[in-house]
């Protein structure tokens, strides 16, 4: 694993700027504000406020993550703990090692009451959510929003529904913070182990049909004119997790088109069960190689993606949604984005070569040319 | 060992019963050789491909003329004038009536040699293209007025003309006849040469482009590229507009209704000529035949593609369908600031994703230089396909004229089943004859010749030339071949697959992407001219290729397939521009489509789907 990189000590810049107000609606919040709810509700409020179709909800800032670890004293418990234990974070021998604390620390979290007035105020955020959408106990997913970006290091609970359940799973995420992979990054980052605030966004869930993610370039290549979306039936969660070879389109990104598409068997899909569980269903034979997505829908998305990528002016990396029961293109939304690292970042190589002059390029072009 | 990827050898491919001799038609370095075994070791290591781009039918001998000009003046520019170091041009021959071509290539060792040359000889030419352009006009301007003032009388006289006499010439008319058609080979040379002085410098250019796109944006589909190049005004687009101007004034002035009323021109002008509004209309076509109505009812390369100036009928149908769409409230011309607009959009997106500045540089360099030669694509056939082929046309019915006046030939049609090697013999031999008044022995010998290549040709109507002949290349490297006939490597596989499967069995056909969209319409092959006037709103035109003067058939149909071309080719930039679906290189749309299938075109993905068979 990488080592992350991160702000310095947060713990104690965070006790110096509390401001009071740890909740807000994703309205609220624009891109400036990662270090404040972290990335996942930035980006996203940021979405709402541009007008992408986003699913509505609120969100836990870092401050909220400090109330809790310090007012229910998890904070100076698990700080007990930590400050005994010795592992190594580059020796794979010592895994097992940190596998073991992080059980012990995480349920330590995980057994703590929400303080009160955190769950009155969280209450009447769900509740109004409710009204808003509609829904009595509107089911939820809790995600996890670090101001850094940590793709897939702390964990989201999905279809989460009745104020009990959302507080329960808002624990659930903070305490996330002390799986074994976060542990561990941060013992190799040289970063406090017992305190990692994050965000947290409760987000209305939506009835997939089918999900996935979009990166609008081309991964494989960084070519920039492309859009590439992978997508499988259910909850995204197959594509994400990669437990499924999903469905996958290129499309261009300035003329809009569909370029490539490859219709994968797919064996397996996310759904939620009547009790309101995320399970993984087995896809029957005869949609198993149905594609998950028109080709108005996967032109749709990528005509958003576009607009996502020219919003925030760099190439994004895009979770999508399309729900079962609204009619097209309402049902397209977005649950995440956050700028592409890997290409972004890298100094842009030239493709072309030219010998000089505009001759003689044509010359030796006509010279290499092949079909 | 892999398959042998090969088409059928060339000398192996039948005669066509009843055909025997057809060879005669036809010069005889066209023809595939037989038995001749240092020549048939070349012809049959060759790749050849049928050129239904320029040739949905099959050759009369006297319109071979232009392939067989542009068979020298292509491959001499390439190899001789350019010295393009890897390519030798063209290699023309014919078989069974069809053209097939193939692309030389010098050796190796030769190639470093050339490229001195090359860069500066190509120089000279980008570095002042535009200039250039100007002075090509004017040049190509002179071939046509000395084409213009060629005549051949339709009788010969009893004596010769006074002028001769009185005016000391030392010479009569036979003098003149025969410097006439001299000079009307010489011009077509000549109008040929221009052609190709300045077309592989514009196709060098653009395509280029396009790979630098491919590149820059692997995957990157050839139509998005022809959008960044489409929206120019050359002068091909000027003569559907010209009519589309006419069909407006024909409303303002009133005599809209009187022009619907008739399909012949004579007699439609007749009845204008009685009012001052009717007389002011005809003023105004007066204004814009010479030249526009100079366009060819066809694509200019078969001798029933003459003129609209010698079919008035051809524009008047036009003229009534604008009027009729116009009447209903329907735009006409060529939504081309839209065009234009969106053509900028997409250069200026992919410009703005191009990363590297390096790349961006280059990118704007080579762009720039392909929309500067990309007027020559639009412009030059309107001069030469068009205007010069239609008045060589008018030339040889002249000259066929004067042989039906001697008893030489039935019609003066007829004398396009004679090659332009014959016709000296023929016209020396009518010139004599008339001189010392016996009868020329071309009437004895050319009426039975005429009748018997008539059936022949009858017979290669009916047959279906293969897309390809020879081994096939395992990549095609041949620009020419990929940018103006489509042939691919992709494409080679389709045909050598495509040789197994019944036409009816066949649901769905692949193409190119020429022009984006889907639709949904009623098929109406179009092998000919007649056909286009039949076309219904809504319909979808399937044919071998189109004629840049079916043009106008564009503002009724949906959408369009073609069996010949790639993406550059004049249906996709006509549909591009027109902004309807078109799939184009399908291969043989018009054998497997019937008129009165269902169709769904497909201008995405480039696929032509039949939905249900006509009844």
């Amino acid at each position: 694993m990488r080592a992350i990189a991160c702000p310095s000590n947060r713990g104690e810049a965070m006790a110096t700027s509390a401001t009071g107000k740890w909740i807000y609606w994703l309205e609220e919040v624009t891109k400036d504000h990662n270090d404040l709810v972290g990335k996942k509700c930035a980006y996203l409020g940021e979405m709402t406020r541009a007008g992408f179709n986003v699913p509505r909800g609120f969100a836990l800032s870092l401050e909220a993550y400090d109330r809790f670890m310090n007012s229910s004293g998890a904070l100076t418990e698990i700080n007990n703990h930590l400050s005994l234990f010795r592992a190594d974070a580059h020796d794979p021998a010592h895994l097992g090692k940190w596998g073991e604390v992080s059980e012990m620390v995480r349920r330590i979290a995980e057994m703590k009451l929400m303080p009160r007035d955190m769950q009155k105020t969280i209450t009447v955020y769900y509740e109004e959510l409710c009204r808003r959408t509609g829904i009595v106990n509107c089911p939820v997913a809790t995600r996890s929003a670090g101001p850094s970006s940590h793709p897939g290091q702390y964990e989201t609970f999905l279809h989460i529904k009745g104020i009990s359940e959302v507080l329960q799973h808002i624990i659930k995420v903070w305490a996330s913070t002390f799986n074994q992979r976060s542990l561990v990054a941060r013992a190799r980052g040289g970063y406090r182990l017992d305190y990692d605030p994050i965000g947290v966004a409760v987000l209305q869930m939506v009835n997939a049909k089918a999900a996935g993610v979009m990166f609008t370039l081309n991964p494989a290549n960084g070519d920039r004119s492309k859009i590439m979306i992978d997508g499988n039936w259910g909850l995204g969660e197959s594509v994400v997790s990669g437990s499924v070879t999903p469905d996958e389109w290129v499309v261009d990104k300035v003329v809009l088109e569909i370029i490539t598409h490859i219709i994968s068997p797919k064996g397996l899909e996310y759904i939620v069960d009547p009790s309101g569980k995320v399970i993984a269903s087995d896809i029957p034979p005869e949609r198993q190689n149905v594609p998950c997505l028109t080709d108005k829908e996967v032109i749709e998305l990528a005509r958003r993606g576009k607009q996502i990528e020219q919003y925030y002016g760099i190439p994004q990396d895009i979770e999508w949604v399309i729900d079962k029961d609204l009619p097209f293109p309402e049902n397209i939304f977005f649950v995440q984005t956050r700028p592409e690292t890997i290409w972004s970042k890298k100094e842009a190589e030239s493709k072309l070569k030219t010998s000089g002059s505009v001759t003689a390029d044509v010359v030796s072009f006509w010279r290499n040319v092949k079909a | 060992m892999a398959k042998q990827r090969s088409f059928m050898d060339p000398h192996e491919v039948p005669t066509i019963p009843g055909t025997e001799g057809w060879e005669d038609m036809y010069p005889y370095y066209y023809v595939f050789g037989k038995g001749k075994t240092e020549r048939e070791k070349y012809e049959s290591n060759q790749f050849w491909f049928y050129d239904g781009v320029h040739y949905p039918f099959p050759m009369h001998p006297l319109d071979l003329i232009w392939d067989d000009m542009w068979h020298l003046t292509l491959s001499g520019f390439v190899s001789k004038v350019f010295v393009i170091p890897n390519s030798n041009g063209i290699d023309h021959k014919i078989l069974n009536g069809y053209i097939y071509l193939a692309g030389t290539f010098p050796p190796k060792e030769e190639e470093e040699k050339r490229v001195p040359y090359v860069m500066a000889r190509t120089g000279h030419y980008y570095e002042r293209y535009d200039e250039l352009y100007k002075l090509w006009i004017t040049k190509m301007m002179a071939v046509i007025d000395e084409m213009k003032s060629i005549h051949f009388p339709g009788t010969l006289p009893w004596v010769s003309d006074d002028s001769y006499v009185f005016e000391h010439k030392g010479y009569f008319e036979g003098d003149e006849i025969l410097r006439g058609y001299d000079r009307m080979i010489e011009l077509a040379q000549r109008a040929w040469q221009l052609h190709m002085e300045m077309d592989g410098l514009a196709y060098g250019g653009y395509v280029n482009f396009i790979y630098t796109m491919r590149d820059l944006f692997p995957g990157i589909t050839d139509k998005a590229i022809g959008q960044m190049l489409t929206g120019f005004s050359g002068e091909m687009f000027r003569p559907p507009e010209e009519l589309q101007k006419l069909a407006k004034s024909a409303i303002d002035l009133g005599v809209a209704q009187t022009i619907q009323g008739y399909d012949k021109w004579t007699d439609m002008a007749a009845k204008l000529h009685q009012t001052e509004t009717g007389k002011e209309w005809l003023a105004k076509v007066e204004a814009v035949r010479e030249p526009w109505f100079e366009m060819s009812i066809g694509g200019g390369w078969h001798h029933m593609d003459v003129a609209w100036n010698d079919n008035l009928e051809v524009p008047l149908a036009h003229i009534k369908n604008y009027i009729r769409m116009l009447e209903k409230g329907e735009r006409i011309d060529r939504p081309s600031e839209e065009v234009e607009k969106e053509s900028k959009r997409v250069a200026s997106e992919y410009r703005s994703l191009i990363t590297n500045d390096n790349d961006r540089e280059i990118f704007d360099q080579r762009l720039g230089l392909a929309k500067m030669v990309s007027i020559f694509p639009e412009s030059h056939q309107f001069y030469i396909e068009n205007w010069f082929h239609a008045l060589f046309y008018r030339r040889a019915r002249e000259l066929g004229q004067m042989f039906v006046s001697r008893g030489v030939l039935n019609d003066k049609d007829d004398i396009f089943f004679l090659n332009r090697f014959e016709i000296y013999p023929v016209l020396y031999d009518v010139l004599a004859s008339w001189c010392t008044c016996v009868p020329a022995i071309a009437t004895y010998e050319i009426p039975p010749k005429i009748a018997r290549r008539k059936e022949i040709y009858n017979k290669f109507k009916e047959w279906s030339p293969p897309p390809a002949l020879g081994p096939a290349p395992d990549v095609v490297t041949e620009p020419n071949s990929i940018v103006l006939w489509g042939v691919t490597t992709e494409k080679i596989d389709m045909w050598l697959q495509a040789a197994d499967i019944k036409p009816e069995d066949v649901t769905e056909l692949k193409g190119f992407a020429g022009s984006s969209g889907i639709v949904e319409g009623i098929a109406r092959v179009c092998m000919e001219l007649e056909d286009i006037a039949k076309l219904k709103a809504g319909d979808v035109l399937v044919g071998r290729m189109t004629a840049a003067s079916w043009a106008p058939a564009f503002n009724v149909i949906a959408g369009c397939v073609t069996d010949i071309g790639g993406t550059f080719c004049h249906a996709a930039i006509v549909a591009r521009e027109y902004k309807m679906p078109a799939v184009v290189g399908v291969g043989n749309g018009t054998v497997i489509i019937k008129t009165g299938d269902k169709l769904r075109v497909d201008g995405d993905t480039g696929v032509v789907t039949i939905l249900e068979r006509a009844k």
